[in-house]
């Protein structure tokens, strides 16, 4: 009863407020994580600093840029290039022919073939070269000696995938062949349709 | 120790190594001797100007797009021949690993992959194989000659897994089926048993030390398969040796933003970049030169540089491919440093941003990737003179 007095006189304005609890701070323990994190970064650094004195005494004993540039320049000068228009002599087909002149359904009229023919490839005479197949691989017109023309064989198509399990590609799936004289219903995998 | 005092400790160390690179700075400038220039672009172009050279001449169809493979539905981000035979593999957007045909084409596998965010595919040396990753942080191994599963899916055969963050690169070790490298943006590197999915070894990483930013793209050296190149967005490209693991042999400063790609050089003593700064540069891996900096103004309205997002470099190395962010796609002449070609000039050029590059196995194709959903293949479509 004294202390409800006491609590209900407490709310007069004659009396001190009491001051609410506060948590006690917490106890400084040291922050751990941060300094070896710290201290690992130091350590890197340091680390480094190591590796750049090391790096720093070999550059005395390096040779100048020039060697490597010459090296450079001495290398890619006798080497072959299929991108590079050069003059060369006539010789067999490599691999580049082989690519572009390989085994290929496209018409590829486009394609001039001039110095040797791959090994796919048959040679023609260019007096066989008429006008209406100019664009037809007979590249003769194009070279005034015309000692070298080649044609491309007449290929089959390479098989396409079987599509027993197209049942429900979407109807704007395009499944061509692209083989001029295929045959073949589906030549894509289904599953890429839809 | 106390805090304050590591902190003024890694204050003290950092000045140190700013001024050691700085003095390495000035005496790899001093070696720069090739044609006494100071600027630092005309070095190696110097020495090919003195020798006579003068730009490779291209015709107007002596570069032609032979075939455009179509049947992605989103943009390629990567793309890998085989070694020995004409296919593709590529990645994109929209999920999936194709793997083309070159010759013909024609698809072979469309590979629907678990984690549609990928960013890197590459081919295994045997042709039987492709890996690929992405924001998974994986690296997720398919055989082509698996059977699918029942929706018609080809199952991966491994996961590689042990990054922290995105797998942004992959290769295989040459004529190495079971060793693959990878590049992350954990910021480290890793050689992978793939047989087992073991991590061989970490390059990088908090302690070792290593890049301080996300690895974007890896090279293996072709003559000697212990050594790779990478390239991170901490604008430096480092050069490993897989046998030491614990620091790189050496690290290549320059340039001035992300290194985004880097491919060895044919003659594996060198080594190309390209760079969110716009630039390729020409770095020798033993000495550690930079023998070349390639860079030109794009025509840019906003008046920004255009950066660098992949390179690859012709079979006899006189050819330097460089696709940029704006859809240019220079052909540079690594002799003297000229563009001698741009192959969004080209007929059936890509219409969008071409983000991955490759040369076939025997140097005579180039297939581009693009932001478009098409690959392309580009080869050499003009005359050769007789002598």
């Amino acid at each position: 009863m004294a202390a409800v007095s006491a609590a209900v006189s407490d709310c007069s304005p004659s009396f001190p407020s009491l001051t609410p609890p506060c948590p006690k701070a917490p106890p400084d323990y040291p922050d751990l994580y941060g300094k070896r994190r710290e201290l690992l970064k130091v350590q890197v650094l340091e680390r480094e600093i190591g590796f750049l004195q090391e790096e720093l005494k070999s550059v005395e004993d390096l040779q100048p840029a020039s060697r490597g540039c010459k090296e450079v320049h001495d290398f890619v000068m006798p080497n072959p290039d299929p991108f590079i228009p050069r003059g060369l002599k006539t010789r067999r087909s490599h691999g580049f022919w082989n690519w572009l002149c390989g085994k290929c359904c496209f018409n590829c009229s486009w394609l001039c073939c001039f110095g040797g023919c791959s090994l796919h490839l048959e040679k023609t005479s260019c007096c066989n070269c008429r006008a209406s197949v100019k664009w037809q691989g007979c590249c003769c017109l194009k070279k005034k000696s015309c000692q070298h023309c080649c044609i491309l064989p007449a290929l089959a198509c390479t098989d396409c995938h079987p599509c027993n399990g197209c049942t429900s590609c979407c109807t704007g799936c395009k499944k061509v062949c692209h083989c001029s004289n295929c045959t073949k219903a589906c030549c894509n995998p289904c599953h890429l349709c839809c | 120790m106390s805090v304050a005092e590591l902190k003024e400790r890694h204050i003290a160390a950092t000045a140190t190594v700013n001024a050691l690179r700085e003095r390495l700075k000035q005496k790899r400038t001093l070696l720069l001797d090739t044609d006494g220039s100071s600027s630092c672009y005309s070095h190696f172009a110097g020495y090919a100007r003195s020798q006579g050279r003068t730009p490779v001449s291209f015709g107007p169809t002596d570069l032609v797009c032979c075939r455009i493979l179509q049947g992605h539905t989103g943009k390629v981000y990567s793309l890998d021949w085989t070694p020995e035979k004409n296919r593709i593999v590529s990645a994109s957007q929209d999920g999936r690993l194709i793997v083309w045909n070159a010759l013909t084409s024609q698809k072979t596998h469309a590979i629907k992959l678990p984690c549609a965010w990928v960013m890197t595919c590459a081919f295994s040396p045997n042709g039987q194989s492709v890996a690929c990753g992405g924001l998974d942080s994986v690296c997720s191994i398919f055989n082509l000659n698996s059977p699918v599963d029942k929706d018609g899916n080809l199952p991966v055969s491994r996961m590689l897994s042990g990054h922290k963050g995105y797998v942004s690169s992959c290769q295989y070790v040459p004529d190495e089926d079971t060793h693959l490298i990878t590049s992350s943006g954990d910021q480290t590197c890793v050689l992978w048993d793939v047989t087992t999915g073991q991590r061989l070894s970490v390059f990088g990483g908090e302690f070792p030390s290593g890049h301080t930013a996300d690895v974007l793209s890896v090279s293996i050296n072709g003559s000697n398969s212990k050594m790779f190149v990478s390239g991170s967005c901490d604008a430096t490209a480092r050069l490993w040796d897989t046998r030491i693991a614990s620091r790189a042999v050496r690290t290549f400063h320059g340039h001035e933003g992300d290194v985004n790609t880097v491919k060895f050089f044919p003659d594996g003593q060198r080594f190309g970049t390209g760079s969110g700064d716009g630039t390729c540069r020409l770095f020798d891996m033993r000495t550690g030169h930079q023998l070349q900096v390639y860079h030109q103004q794009h025509a840019a309205a906003d008046g920004e540089v255009p950066h660098v997002t992949s390179i690859a470099f012709s079979i006899s190395g006189r050819l330097l491919f460089a696709a940029y962010s704006n859809n240019d796609c220079y052909v540079w002449d690594t002799l003297v440093a000229k563009v001698v070609l741009n192959l969004r000039s080209l007929q059936n050029s890509h219409e969008g941003r071409i983000t991955c590059l490759g040369l076939s196995a025997d140097g005579s194709a180039l297939c581009t990737g693009s932001w478009d959903k098409n690959l392309k293949i580009w080869a050499f479509g003009g005359d050769r003179r007789e002598i």
